[in-house]
């Protein structure tokens, strides 16, 4: 019902891959968890190298707790994030010099709602039938916050010196908020989490198009390619999921949920909703 | 990649690391063939790695060797050994523009703007010399020049500016990295490449820090700076210092103007200023202001216009109105209908 594939590659330059993803549930979960899948791309930041083991370290805690946690999936993923960034900020403090931080990009699938949660400027996109490129998650980068404040244009910041400057990452303070949205899924709809390897050289529409044209794993080899062939510097990770066919069994456990016309019509005792 | 005191690279014996920044790692060695110090400068391999800015880097660093000046570190060479590729400079003994502004604090020694003119004058002399070779700098700040026990000031980093910033920080407390936006030009903050007048407006903020002791511009963090630098204009120098004569000011003011246009239009029109400026028409200078700030408060007002922001509780009110209007409307037709 779900096809998805995952690459994370080291890119022609750096001599190690700061970049981890990872996918759950894993096979020792025991199935009717209602918690779905979840998809997880990091991008470790460290001062002397230490960011791959920052990467690796929040991938692993959040998939864990995530599954673990008996709570909503939204306020699981949400504290398994939290508890994430907690535990790569007691390694970093431990390791002697080892300052260490990285990126999230995290969406889980439950049935027919999606939750997409991030830290920093690693990104997640939905492209909806095939075409409509959306992003879905939320940069935490300077460039972001100069684009909002309307002194930077989106097209200027692309290519800002400034760009690679991130304002919130996980390890960095014990208390962190992670961007949080919750969709709704349909048929057809694909995914894609990525590090700035990728969306920094490679265009929203070149993505869309690459991700809907042939089977993920295929599709993350390509645009990994299409990134280097650009004269990368970085890693490069990328996850593409496409969600063939809703899993009713999954969102039939979920919660019924109470649109925002339904919450105004009943106020007013359903006035106006029918003639 | 780490070098041990007294390897060889080539006709380089390295002596010691002078220091490991976000951008290079850089250490003094000797140059057997010509049997001087000389800097070398190891760019990280990342840098590097993409193949637009390497070559952006070669470019430039082939513009940099063409740049002999008095007031500008010369660049020998781009030397490769075994695989290693350094640039290779002129050692200069001496402390930089930021350390001997920390120093002078320290001393509270009260500032002379005369010094001010002179390190600006020799600032603007190799910029001048670089634009008419067209090189601009683009990333002037008191980091990047070196004042010797001579006074003399020297100008370094020339050309390869475009490789910085393409390694990736974080806001993090741990990382001290990010460099501060203060001489950022708001042409530069908005996405611009910068040309010139860029360096005019860096070597202007350079002179204005100088003279207050402090930047026009301050804020908790880089966005509240880089924000000021492209919406508000510098309060005047005699704000802080009362001392310094009208026309300096107003000299280093025209620097520091928001819109390029409005500023010196090349380093040889702010040398001219600059060694003339007790003889420089303050009213002209003022008028020319006076413009820019009509213009520049009208500009004020249109951002403040279009910057209303789209919150939740701004369109819950509107939803709200509008509901409203809409249970008027039905209440109006349906007393309509039971008049009937």
């Amino acid at each position: 019902m779900i096809d998805h594939g995952g690459i994370s590659d080291q890119g022609p330059v750096r001599k190690r891959n700061e970049d981890y993803i990872g996918y759950g549930p894993a096979p020792d979960i025991e199935p009717g968890h209602h918690k779905g899948r979840l998809f997880i791309v990091c991008d470790g930041v460290g001062g002397s190298g230490a960011g791959d083991v920052a990467s690796k370290a929040a991938v692993e805690t959040v998939l864990k707790e995530y599954y673990a946690l008996k709570k909503k999936p939204d306020k699981a993923l949400l504290e398994a994030i939290a508890a994430a960034n907690l535990h790569v900020f007691d390694i970093s403090m431990k390791a002697d010099r080892m300052r260490m931080e990285t990126t999230i990009a995290a969406l889980a699938i439950v049935g027919h709602k999606a939750f997409i949660a991030n830290i920093g400027d690693t990104r997640a996109y939905r492209i909806r039938k095939k075409t409509q490129i959306e992003l879905l998650s939320t940069d935490h980068s300077e460039v972001a916050e100069m684009v909002k404040m309307r002194i930077l244009s989106p097209d200027n910041a692309r290519h800002h010196p400034r760009r690679h400057i991130i304002t919130r990452s996980m390890g960095s303070f014990p208390m962190i908020s992670a961007a949080m949205r919750t969709e709704t899924v349909e048929a057809e709809d694909t995914y894609v989490l990525c590090t700035d390897g990728l969306w920094e050289p490679v265009g929203d529409d070149e993505i869309a198009q690459v991700a809907t044209s042939m089977p993920p794993e295929e599709a993350c080899r390509t645009l990994i390619d299409l990134a280097i062939s650009r004269g990368t510097n970085d890693n490069v990770s990328v996850q593409v999921i496409t969600v063939n066919e809703i899993d009713k069994e999954t969102a039939l456990h979920l919660p019924v949920d109470v649109s925002w016309w339904s919450k105004v019509s009943g106020v007013f005792g359903g006035v106006g909703v029918k003639k | 990649m780490q070098f041990e005191d007294g390897q060889k690279l080539g006709r380089y014996t390295i002596a010691h690391p002078l220091g490991h920044g976000g951008m290079s790692n850089v250490y003094l060695a000797h140059d057997d063939q010509e049997d001087r110090s000389v800097v070398l400068k190891f760019p990280h391999e990342e840098l590097l790695g993409d193949i637009a800015s390497y070559e952006r880097f070669t470019r430039e660093v082939k513009i940099g060797k063409l740049l002999t000046h008095d007031n500008i570190q010369n660049l020998y060479e781009l030397a490769r050994v075994n695989n290693n590729e350094f640039l290779v400079l002129e050692y200069i003994d001496g402390i930089t523009l930021r350390e001997y502004l920390r120093q002078r604090e320290k001393g509270r020694s009260p500032s002379d703007y005369r010094e001010a003119v002179d390190f600006g004058l020799q600032i603007a002399k190799a910029l001048s010399y670089a634009h008419e070779n067209h090189v601009a700098h683009r990333d002037l700040k008191p980091e990047n020049v070196i004042i010797t026990p001579e006074n003399k000031a020297k100008v370094m980093d020339f050309g390869i500016a475009s490789i910085q910033g393409a390694r990736r920080v974080t806001w993090g407390p741990m990382t001290a990295q990010v460099g501060t936006p203060d001489y950022m030009s708001p042409e530069q903050i908005q996405g611009g490449r910068g040309d010139s007048r860029t360096d005019v407006y860096a070597l202007g903020m350079i002179m204005y820090e100088f003279i207050a002791h402090q930047m026009p511009y301050d804020g908790d963090n880089a966005l509240a700076v880089m924000n000021q630098h492209v919406t508000m204009k510098a309060p005047p120098l005699h704000f802080f210092r009362e001392d310094v004569p009208a026309p300096l000011e107003e000299i280093i003011m025209k620097a520091i103007r928001r819109n390029p246009q409005d500023r010196w239009q090349s380093m040889k029109e702010m040398i001219s200023a600059l060694e003339n400026w007790d003889s420089v028409d303050v009213a002209a200078l003022r008028t020319s202001r006076e413009e820019e700030r009509g213009e520049s408060s009208a500009a004020g007002k249109l951002a403040h216009k279009a910057n209303i922001p789209i919150t939740t509780g701004n369109l819950l009110v509107f939803i709200g109105i509008i509901l409203m209007f809409l249970l008027l409307v039905i209440a109006v037709q349906l007393l309509g209908h039971k008049a009937h």
